[in-house]
């Protein structure tokens, strides 16, 4: 599995990812950020799938603010991929980021559908920029469970900068369905952290769960240099507390990310119960989410926020990150290191 | 000499209970003034409080470990009439109150898991509790194994079939019978995990074959197999459940029905959650536990505050422990935390001014009530524009409203403070006046600012503005509580407290119950005089009056206020201030039960 960067230009340029050979899904997520476009946009012409599936919450869907913006990103993405499917017929999965059974019986529809309709999948490309990191968690979950011979092709679009705010407000903590982990109340817990810029989230996170220790981890190398400064001064905030031991990360890498999680968690989970917040970028939340696939003993939380920045949340659209997850092989190499299962 | 290495730092830090050793534990904990007797006694008992107010400390006191640590003999105590075994078993987020049960599951299945899952928790602790802290003659081999091998009787064999040889993989029951049966309930614990996760993931239908297990067919016999083998069939277990008011309803529910069980010669579960966030007092077949019938409870909050009240006397004892652990070289926290002079010698000048007065005009009342009733407002009044001084131990007592970590937090930040300025440890001798009041302005301004802030970051959107009201609310009260402070005509001027007479509207007791749980205001019930019921009565959380330049000190009295005007209050502090003052003062006299439990001194 490699990784490559395509900087955005005026040509499309995403193939299948068997060259010449129609992909069998593409999922997209449609969102109040126009960087939601950015892969549907870079098609080649070439490019051919089989079926096409545009998720959304249906809180912004609703949203006084951004609602109509969403409703529009949803037709584009759905016209966009028609352009590319043999027969015009886009699957959708309107679920909710409040409501976590929402969320779930939702994707679930939506895999059950797939399968019925299309029968097993080998070639599956995932849009990842603009799922929130707890849907797309259900949903890399979901796949491997139903089409565990898929090659899972992730593709992610950095944009330009953030917003001077991703989100506010703190509603609550909760597992990710479906990564309760396993807390034995023989043992402590250490909560480690993926940090990006929401330190409040962050503190709220570590206040609720009050861990024996905090790992925080800093994503060293960035997507972007000016993504690491502002993650480096949201970790001082978060330093600034009792307990905490700081590490780094590679978070514009799937693959050596993932690798440096397994690395600082597989003694330790033989001791402690581990608890995985991921908050930083996309693709490390990929990593993240493999880990907790290969090591079903930790549990992965998402702090709900009050609100998303759906006005200002990024700006522009740089860079395509394209990587591709053989998420069965690590459920494999996971439960080879240690899973009881 | 062990508690000398207790605070080598600043020894008004908070530290969580949870990461103090035992004999931490039994150094920092005061047990006079508390009523830990009471929760010590062999019944159920809830322990409510708000976060900072003491309540795991007292769980953790009360956990087999710190009792050993201070007993010459656990046989002795053990046998002894008030013998228990309190085992210790946090609610910790996301161990019970998992998303799947919570959420995705249908509720009658997810109780099920989380009365398994809570089973196999407290039954955990509890043996390792016994593995740890019994001595070697308790846990003989042959005890340990019949023990072992009753306890597995009680699940289902072909349930547990699976898990047992996993277990044998790893340990020998022959050699190590209660590391065996801990990996035995820890490997069911993972089954019901890996259950939940297909269950939410699944491709196809999840199938659960493992044990499930209730309250009268595991934990109670589990708990008299403990007795019978280790303890002594009168030993009570106290189960510790911290932070219960994580669970959600349905789980609370059955919390509630083991409590319904009155089983308490065998098992007592000592309970603690704040009160607003306990989900609910039914049970699983939609009975009720009602006080005292099924349990007692224990408010560790206190209301009062002042020089004789329980609480005054807990945080001397409390302060006075830390300083004797610490390097500090004052042990009297009186000392350490000085009053003004100035303010005390302006005071005693005004009693004597007001007691000439009421020798004049031979009135009204009795001298020393009208001394005590006017002393303080003249101080406030003859002080005008200048700083009013809170700074002293009893004041500061009075500005934590009942919170321990309220008074430890803003003398941390006075030590803290001095320390940074250079000074060494062991030659702080005292705070001077001017930091105390420094920081303890400063304390009362986070209240009203950045915590408003803060707590506005972690609402959703829909509550900013409910948040909006209670601030406007706050305001609205100091603003009103400082006028009649002021007033040299106020018959009462030290209030900071009002009742509500009337039912609230919806959008009013949002407002209220939010003020509640951020601890802006204490609520408790008034009787009214003239009969007729009982009024919620809101206090004002006296960490306010520095910033407003309120009198913390003592309860005058109380406002009634109608839901009209304290909706009023939370749209326009000057409007209801101004008709607040036009009305007639309608304040209700301290009765004397106030005055008892104030410990009001008349002389």
């Amino acid at each position: 599995m490699g990784l490559t960067k395509y900087e955005i230009s005026g040509k499309p340029f995403i193939n299948g990812i068997v060259p010449d050979t129609d992909d069998d899904l593409l999922i997209v997520s449609a969102s109040y950020e126009s960087r939601c476009l950015s892969v549907s946009n870079c098609l080649a012409d070439t490019y051919k799938v089989r079926r096409g599936a545009a998720c959304c919450f249906r809180e912004f869907l609703d949203h006084k603010n951004c609602g109509e913006v969403v409703r529009m990103h949803m037709e584009r993405l759905k016209d966009n991929i028609a352009k590319h499917t043999r027969v015009p017929i886009i699957s959708e999965a309107i679920g909710s980021w409040l409501d976590a059974k929402t969320e779930i019986e939702q994707l679930q529809r939506l895999m059950k559908e797939l399968r019925s309709e299309l029968g097993e999948l080998s070639k599956v490309t995932v849009d990842v920029t603009t799922f929130n990191r707890e849907s797309l968690a259900v949903l890399l979950s979901l796949l491997s469970c139903y089409f565990q011979d898929a090659k899972i092709r992730i593709l992610y679009t950095k944009p330009n900068d953030y917003g001077a705010w991703l989100s506010r407000g703190f509603r609550r903590v909760r597992n990710i369905a479906g990564f309760p982990g396993i807390l034995l109340p023989s043992r402590q817990t250490i909560l480690i952290v993926l940090s990006g810029f929401e330190d409040e989230r962050a503190i709220n996170i570590i206040d609720r769960i009050e861990p024996a220790s905090v790992y925080l981890g800093i994503g060293d190398p960035p997507t972007d240099d000016k993504f690491l400064r502002r993650n480096e001064l949201t970790s001082r905030i978060i330093m600034a507390r009792q307990d905490m031991k700081r590490f780094t990360f590679q978070a514009d890498d799937v693959e050596a990310c993932t690798k440096q999680l397994v690395n600082l968690i597989k003694d330790l989970r033989k001791s402690f119960n581990i608890i995985l917040a991921p908050m930083s970028s996309k693709l490390s939340t990929v990593a993240a989410i493999r880990v907790a696939l290969a090591f079903p003993d930790i549990q992965l939380v998402y702090g709900i926020p009050g609100e998303y920045n759906v006005q200002d949340y990024s700006k522009g659209e740089a860079t395509i990150y394209e990587t591709i997850i053989p998420t069965f092989e690590l459920r494999e190499e996971g439960r080879s290191i240690g899973d009881t299962e | 000499m062990q508690e000398q290495s207790v605070f080598e730092g600043n020894p008004f830090a908070i530290e969580s209970p949870e990461r103090l050793t035992a004999s931490q534990i039994l150094a920092l904990f005061v047990e006079e003034y508390t009523r830990v007797a009471e929760a010590r006694q062999k019944k159920h008992t809830f322990i409510w409080g708000p976060r900072g107010s003491g309540k795991s400390m007292m769980l953790r006191y009360m956990e087999i470990r710190c009792v050993k640590e201070k007993i010459i003999s656990i046989e002795d105590f053990l046998s002894s009439a008030d013998g228990f075994f309190g085992v210790y078993c946090p609610c910790k987020e996301g161990q019970f109150n998992k998303t799947e049960l919570v959420e995705v599951l249908p509720e009658r299945l997810a109780t099920l898991f989380t009365e398994h899952l809570l089973n196999l928790s407290l039954v955990t602790n509890l043996i390792i509790a016994i593995r740890k802290e019994l001595n070697p003659e308790h846990t003989h081999k042959d005890k340990v194994t019949r023990f072992g091998q009753l306890l597995v009787r009680l699940f289902d064999p072909g349930a547990i079939a699976p898990s047992r040889l996993s277990v044998n993989g790893l340990f020998s029951f022959e050699d190590e019978p209660l590391e065996w049966i801990i990996e035995l309930l820890n490997e069911e614990n993972r089954r019901v995990t890996r259950f939940l996760r297909a269950t939410a993931h699944g491709a196809s239908p999840a199938t659960y074959s493992g044990s499930t297990t209730g309250y009268h067919d595991f934990l109670l016999p589990a708990v008299r197999l403990v007795q019978k083998e280790f303890l002594g069939e009168s030993v009570p277990i106290f189960f510790l459940l911290d932070d219960v008011d994580r669970l959600r309803e349905s789980q609370c529910s059955i919390v509630n029905t083991w409590v319904a069980n009155r089983d308490q010669q065998h098992l007592c579960f000592k309970i603690t959650a704040n009160r607003d966030l306990y989900a609910t007092f039914s049970t699983r077949d939609g009975g009720f536990i009602e006080q005292p019938h099924d349990y007692s409870e224990i408010d560790v909050e206190e209301l009062y505050t002042s020089s004789s009240s329980d609480f005054q006397k807990r945080m001397m004892l409390i302060a006075n422990r830390r300083l004797q652990l610490s390097l500090l070289p004052t042990k009297d926290i009186d000392k350490f935390l000085p009053s003004s002079v100035n303010e005390q010698k302006l005071l005693a000048e005004i009693r004597i001014r007001l007691e000439k007065e009421w020798d004049e005009k031979q009135g009204p009342g009795r001298k020393r009530d009208y001394v005590y009733r006017y002393a303080i407002p003249r101080l406030f009044q003859q002080l005008g524009k200048q700083k009013k001084s809170y700074a002293g131990f009893g004041n500061i007592v009075d500005l934590s409203s009942g919170i321990v970590r309220d008074f430890l937090e803003p003398v941390y930040l006075m030590v803290d403070h001095t320390l940074n300025q250079g000074a060494e440890l062991n030659k702080i001798e005292f705070i001077p006046v001017g930091l105390q009041d420094d920081i303890l302005h400063r304390y009362s301004e986070e209240f009203l600012l950045e915590k408003f802030a803060a707590i506005r970051k972690g609402l959703p959107p829909e509550k900013h503005g409910v948040l909006d009201r209670l601030a406007i609310l706050v305001e609205s009260l100091g603003q009103l509580f400082y006028v009649r402070l002021h007033d040299p005509d106020a018959r009462e001027g030290r209030v900071f407290s009002f009742t509500l007479r009337g039912i609230a509207s919806p959008e009013l007791k949002r407002v209220l119950d939010l003020g509640v749980s951020f601890r802006y205001f204490q609520l408790r019930t008034y009787s009214r005089k003239e009969g007729g019921g009982l009024e919620k009565w809101y206090v004002l959380n006296r960490r306010v009056c520095p910033k407003f330049k309120l009198d913390a000190s003592g309860f005058g009295g109380r406002i009634s206020l109608t839901p009209e005007m304290a909706e009023l209050a939370c749209r326009e502090s000057n409007e209801f201030v101004r008709l607040r003052l036009g009305e007639p003062l309608d304040y209700e006299e301290p009765d004397l039960f106030t005055m008892v439990k104030e410990g009001i001194s008349w002389d």
